[in-house]
């Protein structure tokens, strides 16, 4: 298992377009992904999930995937926080 | 698990019609367990067997006996009873709470409260609400669907047509309870609720259409706020190499916060209409509780036969 602990750093936080857009990078992975925020735990392939988080911009964020292809998985998720889902702010 | 009074109040002060007297700072004290205490028998100095972490509870007959006291010695039992690091204290009834509690809450830091209910029901009623709270729970990543009365979880790996099969159950006039995430909570030792998590209440996924609302397309009645779970199907790609139960002689069981749960593994192939296997299950399911299986009543026709033509 690996582990990313990581902060939102976008404007909005994870809000639906965000929420969609990793969905869009963690269902191209064949390992399991959790993400945990304070006692809550999410499964990281649901949108559904995710929203319920509510994270908003500065919320750490711990991700856990476990798989083969686990390594890349937290690197692609870390690639899109750091760029702020791609809205800029 | 505990709950503190704070939390208590802020979840339950309006249908409990609580009203804070005094000892506002002892808000944080903990509720450990789910049961009141009358305390007539601490009043009256008897405190072998006092269960002080429970909520001490005054009603009529309490109260009644505190006016009949003389002042001194009111103070001196009140002061007894506060000393004994009790989580709170409730005056039923509406009844006033006397000078000489308000003065111990204030000294010993114990919240004190009046409500206008009568005891029976407020004990009834807090019970319920500190049974619920304190329940294990769980998180499970599935979709509970209330079909013919019977709460039926589907659980399986994202992708495999869970919420495709809920729509499909909720079209039939089934309800859906949760999609997606579904909270648990042990009420007994069979017993097991869910529900949804309160952001997520009437939504549903698809994939390729997005989430929808099923309370504003399907109407109120397509919903459902809880549902006691009682069976677990489990959704899987059906597996050439596997063999699936042909019969159903075989039973299998779930457990989910120790409670043993039946369940079923039913393989999905693209065209195979799980929605009504599902409703399938849950009859079946029915009959069996109403003491009717038609695998003993085949059985019993096989043996007819065979003995005719001995």
């Amino acid at each position: 298992m690996a582990e990313l602990e990581i902060e939102i750093k976008n404007k909005l936080g994870l809000h639906l377009r965000a929420a969609a857009t990793l969905v869009k990078i963690t269902t191209q992975f064949k390992c399991e992904i959790f993400i945990k925020k304070d006692e809550d735990e999410v499964n990281g392939k649901s949108i559904m999930g995710i929203m319920t988080l509510a994270a908003a911009q500065g919320t750490k964020l711990i991700f856990k995937a476990t798989g083969a292809d686990e390594k890349e998985a937290l690197e692609k998720i870390r690639e899109i926080v750091e760029n702020k889902f791609g809205e800029g702010q | 698990m505990s709950v503190s009074v704070r939390e208590l109040l802020k979840d339950k002060s309006k249908e409990l019609e609580l009203e804070l007297l005094a000892g506002e700072a002892g808000l944080e004290r903990k509720l450990t367990v789910a049961d009141v205490n009358r305390c007539g028998l601490a009043l009256s100095g008897y405190f072998d067997y006092f269960v002080s972490e429970r909520i001490q509870v005054l009603g009529n007959a309490e109260v009644r006996y505190l006016k009949n006291l003389g002042a001194k010695e009111k103070e001196a039992v009140l002061e007894k009873l506060f000393s004994r690091n009790i989580p709170m204290l409730v005056v039923c009834r509406g009844l006033p709470a006397t000078r000489e509690i308000i003065k111990a809450a204030k000294r010993h830091k114990v919240p004190v409260f009046k409500t206008r209910m009568s005891t029976t029901k407020f004990i009834g009623e807090i019970i319920n609400y500190l049974e619920e709270t304190m329940a294990p729970k769980a998180r499970v990543h599935g979709v509970l669907v209330d079909v013919y009365g019977v709460g039926v979880l589907l659980m399986g790996k994202s992708g495999v047509g869970k919420s495709e099969c809920a729509l499909d159950l909720v079209k039939r006039g089934h309800r859906l309870v949760a999609d997606d995430l579904v909270e648990l909570i042990k009420a007994s030792d069979k017993h097991l609720f869910g529900f949804p998590q309160p952001l997520l209440r009437f939504y549903l996924e698809v994939r390729g259409l997005g989430i929808v609302n099923i309370k504003e397309l399907f109407g109120v009645g397509a919903t459902r706020d809880r549902k006691r779970v009682e069976l677990v199907v489990k959704m899987e790609e059906w597996d050439e190499k596997k063999s699936y139960e042909r019969v159903g002689l075989i039973e299998q069981f779930h457990e989910i916060l120790e409670v043993k749960l039946p369940a079923l593994t039913i393989p999905v192939k693209p065209g195979r209409n799980i929605a009504i296997i599902v409703e399938v299950a849950a009859m079946q399911g029915r009959l069996k509780k109403m003491g009717y299986s038609s695998l003993d009543e085949l059985e019993k026709n096989i043996q007819i036969k065979m003995d005719k033509e001995k």
